[in-house]
């Protein structure tokens, strides 16, 4: 994988998708939309470190903010969020946002 | 894995209950099963990455998950790790574990 695909600033949701067998998104963020705040960095792929390879390709790593109320029902409006890191291959551009 | 099961480790919006917030101080075993873990996934020995013991302890079934210890879950991922990477054999492991349980029997483990 080559350059970033995702810049700061830009809204994602986060793909709802088989996980791989190591998985490292969160079962609560999938299907949900959050807004990237930086790239955290470019990764060896944990799902291949898992299993004794070298990890390659790199794959960016973005680390994205949640509204609490976009993912707990019930969750009060006191603009309290969640920051997920979180691997480009879960992630696709939210339309029309 | 069906399509997006939640696994076992991804607890994240589960009713977990009431904390249980006790400190205990820590153990020797807890300490020693630190140790190896640490000689394991270090440069000199490098058997295997930490993603890859976050493999195994996420691969407890849902009972041994919840009641299994921590460092439990470790030196068991730690175990299954080095096997599964053929630095030790099942038969060693035995013989070991034969030759520990004599010691401790004897009185000088």
């Amino acid at each position: 994988m080559g350059e970033p695909r995702y810049q700061p600033g830009m809204k994602v949701r986060v793909n709802v998708q088989p996980p791989e067998a190591h998985c490292r998104t969160p079962y609560y963020l999938r299907g949900k939309t959050g807004t990237v705040t930086e790239i955290a960095g470019i990764y060896p792929n944990p799902s291949k470190l898992a299993f004794h390879k070298p990890g390659l390709p790199k794959i960016p790593l973005y680390r994205v903010r949640f509204a609490q109320t976009d993912i707990w029902q019930g969750a009060e409006a006191g603009g309290d969020t969640v920051m997920a890191d979180l691997y480009e291959h879960w992630l696709s551009p939210e339309e029309g946002a | 894995m069906s399509e997006n099961a939640q696994a076992v480790h991804d607890v994240g919006g589960r009713d977990g209950g009431a904390l249980n917030r006790t400190e205990s101080p820590e153990t020797l075993f807890q300490k020693r099963v630190d140790a190896l873990l640490m000689l394991m996934v270090g440069p000199k020995v490098g058997a295997f990455k930490v993603d890859a013991l976050r493999r195994m302890v996420e691969s407890n079934s849902p009972e041994d998950y919840a009641n299994l210890g921590y460092y439990e879950k470790w030196i068991r991922a730690i175990r299954d790790l080095l096997l599964e990477q053929e630095m030790i054999t099942a038969d060693e492991l035995d013989a070991k574990l034969a030759d520990v349980r004599r010691r401790m029997e004897a009185g000088h483990g």
